[in-house]
């Protein structure tokens, strides 16, 4: 195994004028200097303004996905939520769904899912309106939102009731069954805390060992 | 191993952690940058106007008609480099460069640190670079976009001088060392100049007896820092003398909060901290903070050569000529002294006594920096109300309302545990080797695992709508957004700090301030306010748009998406009826803008300017 990486290592910075390892002795000029030109000649290349102009602008290499979800309290039941859409100064509407339709959907957990693909938007300005059921159609959201992401923006709401009766929508991470959400949001915090308690014990035990060879 | 042979394999395994961190930025260095908020769009503005800053640090680039003091810019390193970069090097592949190569730098420095400071072997040294280039505050760093933060060796290397300087052979080299080094972190920015300074007041009080026994190194540090500090003081005190009755009116105490950490992001992050508290998550990361933790319980007790063989074989390394960090040549008595244990009079146990109070003082502040980094109320969780705790008082005073982010505090707690966590994994290893090996990668798991560095950062395009290259080249530019006040500051910023980096491709003077630390300032904020009042009521008076062209506005770009849907149509017919049809509109570079021309005559621009916030429009 040290054979084999000292080989590896001797391979890597061999020159052809000099036949020692750089490991070994100084590196030769002519190869330091070698090294410098491919460097500033690779630098160049990524990181000049007339080398970038030449590829495709990265924005729209690949289509950008604005996943919207909404998480509904159990105890009210809407017979559409829709998203009036501002992309790039077109108006789109999107259906937000339950019933497994839509692709990562689970259906009837009270999770609406609905998704927008189009070119690179830096933000949409998107008004949340949800129907109740038998009701008239509510604003629940307006405003401008930031979609910096050039693949996938995930946009979650969580419906709260207020204390007068009415409903809001509150931005969140993520959108979960409202019975779930408190539990998913400390699963992250219960596994930091475990890992730092796995790690307690493990160090712990370590320095038992250690001390108990010292005493000896 | 050589030590060429130990940096390299250090600086490659350095590299590669980076590489993970900061993937896929390295195939998009100079059109893609990795964040979630909104600071790099204003780092990227100040190292694309450097070129164009006068002597005084003022460019008429920006808050046109008045031009924009630099002084309180959020780092004069970047300045500094956006001046003498060369003009083919494009300000975002710059910026990459921070983002890639700046933390290797920093790790290297801090494992040197641990390394030759406080006697770490390597490879359990690593773990101080670890977990400080790649700690928790370095990935808030990240994602926020202050990747000039992200190049900051400076504050390790400040540490090991003044150690070096405290040491057996320290000379003035070191001092001066030192405090080169100190004004490089006030140059990164000045909460790393804030850093830096605790640090160096903690060490010099750990070495005071060093001071009057051997002043010369601390002599040479004085006349650096005192002269550089100062100068930095008074430029400071007297930019922010004219915007500090604007600032002190600001609530002091919530500023403060938010930019303090809680126990909570301290120990695990959550989805919500990107959305809510700003990516504000500095972990300290578990392995080092449970080693760190057991440090003093194996090293306490080494105060003497007898019943240390790690102080030994340092003791070797330094009176001896060993190749490597741990080893000892078994020739020579002095060697063979080390190698029995022996304890040996002179420089060699001195230095080892300093080498304990060195840990402890990394220790001590690492803790106190963590106590402070809580802020004014302690908390759990980021939402809590908190119980009052140490910066309780000066949040109440107007000083908190310039010292809004203890949280970063918390780099003096990464490098000090690191470097003490380093310390007591050599320890460990030194009898149980492949019990203590998993460690490292426990350390690397919290770094690429634990801190969901893959998950949270953000693919953004740096890009410009062609709609700004199509407009007259000559004469100040207008962006007119929505009021953000109703909903969201965040995203105003975001959307006011994306056009200006816009500029680089019109070159021409903005009304936006561009670098605003607190307020909405500048002339925009006055402009773009009497402009939508005019053009958004009934009764719009023609004459609007001759004092815009009075103040030397040539083009008016409006983004129509910020703006509520029953208000955009409102607006550009308003427009269309006064100036024509659109000279240019766009829906690339990822906004849909709508650009105007105004004509008419600059006559005096700094009069018309005064003329819109005394009389308003007027007619």
């Amino acid at each position: 195994m040290k054979a084999f990486r000292q080989a590896s290592i001797h391979s890597f910075v061999r020159s052809p004028t000099d036949p020692g390892s750089c490991l070994r002795r100084p590196c030769s000029s002519s190869h330091r200097s070698r090294l410098a030109a491919l460097l500033a000649m690779l630098s160049f290349l990524l990181f000049s303004r007339e080398g970038r102009a030449t590829t495709e602008p990265l924005d729209s290499q690949v289509p950008q996905v604005i996943e919207f979800q909404v998480a509904i309290p159990r105890e009210k039941a809407f017979s559409s939520i829709t998203i009036e859409l501002e992309r790039l100064g077109g108006i789109h509407l999107v259906e937000l769904v339950d019933d497994g339709s839509v692709s990562g959907d689970m259906p009837w957990d009270g999770v609406y899912l609905g998704r927008h693909v189009g070119e690179y938007a830096r933000y949409v300005n998107l008004r949340l309106r949800g129907k109740p059921a038998g009701g008239e159609s509510l604003l629940l959201f307006a405003g401008v939102v930031a979609t910096p992401d050039r693949h996938l923006n995930e946009i979650g709401f969580q419906l709260v009731e207020r204390r007068e009766g009415s409903l809001d929508a509150v931005r969140s991470s993520f959108a979960y069954p409202d019975n779930r959400m408190a539990a998913v949001k400390s699963l992250y915090l219960l596994a930091g805390f475990g890992w730092g308690l796995l790690l307690l014990c493990y160090v712990g035990w370590l320095v038992s060992l250690h001390r108990k060879g010292t005493d000896k | 191993m050589t030590p060429l042979a130990r940096n390299s394999v250090t600086l490659a395994v350095f590299s590669a952690v980076a590489l993970i961190y900061t993937w896929p930025l390295v195939l998009h260095p100079a059109s893609m940058a990795l964040l979630r908020h909104f600071d790099l769009f204003g780092a990227l503005w100040l190292l694309d106007v450097a070129s164009s800053v006068d002597g005084h640090l003022v460019t008429t680039m920006a808050s046109w008609p008045l031009g924009k003091e630099l002084l309180l810019a959020d780092s004069w390193l970047l300045l500094l480099l956006g001046r003498l970069s060369p003009s083919w090097l494009a300000p975002n592949a710059v910026a990459s460069l921070f983002t890639m190569v700046g933390p290797v730098l920093s790790a290297w420095a801090a494992e040197r640190l641990a390394a030759r400071g406080l006697g770490a072997r390597w490879p359990w040294s690593l773990m101080a670079g670890l977990a400080y280039a790649f700690s928790g505050s370095a990935l808030a760093a990240l994602l926020e976009g202050r990747v000039y933060v992200l190049l900051n060796p400076w504050l390790p290397l400040m540490a090991l001088q003044i150690l070096l300087a405290a040491g057996p052979r320290g000379g003035t080299r070191h001092g001066l060392a030192a405090g080169f080094f100190w004004v490089l972190c006030l140059l990164t920015s000045a909460y790393q100049g804030i850093v830096a300074s605790v640090m160096l007041s903690a060490l010099l009080a750990c070495h005071l007896r060093r001071i009057f026994r051997r002043p010369r190194p601390w002599a040479a540090l004085a006349c650096l820092i005192i002269p550089a500090g100062l100068g930095y003081s008074s430029m400071i005190l007297k930019s922010t003398a004219r915007t500090f009755p604007q600032a002190a009116a600001y609530a002091p105490i919530q500023d403060m909060q938010s930019g303090s950490a809680s126990l909570a992001s301290m120990a695990a992050w959550t989805p919500d901290a990107d959305l809510q508290n700003h990516s504000s998550t500095p972990l300290l990361g578990f392995t080092v903070l449970v080693l760190a933790m057991f440090t003093p319980l194996l090293l306490w007790r080494k105060g003497s050569h007898k019943s240390d063989p790690v102080a030994a074989t340092a003791l070797g390394r330094r009176l001896g000529k060993a190749p490597g960090a741990g080893h000892v040549r078994p020739d020579g008595p002095t060697s063979a002294k080390a190698g029995r244990g022996e304890s040996a009079p002179g420089r060699g146990s001195r230095s080892i006594a300093n080498r304990k109070r060195t840990w402890v003082c990394f220790l001590g502040i690492a803790v106190v920096a963590m106590l402070l980094s809580l802020g004014p109320t302690l908390r759990v969780i980021s939402g809590d109300q908190g119980i009052p705790w140490l910066l309780w008082p000066l949040a109440n005073s107007h000083v908190g309302t310039w010292f809004r982010f203890p949280v970063r505090l918390l780099w003096l707690t990464h490098l000090g545990l690191g470097t003490v966590a380093a310390l007591g994994a050599s320890e460990l290893a030194r009898r149980r080797p492949r019990l203590a090996a998993p460690l490292l990668a426990f350390c690397l798991a919290d770094v690429l695992l634990a801190s969901g560095v893959t998950r949270r950062t953000v693919q953004v395009p740096i890009s410009v709508p062609s709609a700004y290259r199509q407009v007259r080249q000559e004469g100040a530019l207008l962006d007119l957004f929505a009021d953000f006040r109703g909903y969201s500051m965040d995203v105003g910023h975001y959307i006011t700090d994306i056009s200006c980096t816009y500029q680089r491709l019109h070159r021409r003077p903005l009304l936006n301030a561009c670098l605003q630390p607190l307020v909405p300032m500048g002339p925009q904020v006055a402009v773009q306010q009497l402009l939508r009042n005019k053009l958004l009521s009934p009764e719009s008076g023609p004459g609007v748009f001759s004092t815009l062209a009075e103040l030397g506005v040539t083009t008016l770009v409006v983004h129509p998406d910020t703006f509520p849907t029953e208000q955009q149509e409102q607006l550009l017919s308003a427009l269309e009826d006064q100036l024509g049809p659109p000279e240019a509109s766009s829906r690339d570079g990822g906004e849909y803008v709508v650009a105007f021309d105004i004509q008419g005559e600059a006559d005096d621009p700094l009069r018309a300017y005064s003329r819109i916030l005394q009389e308003g429009w007027g007619w």
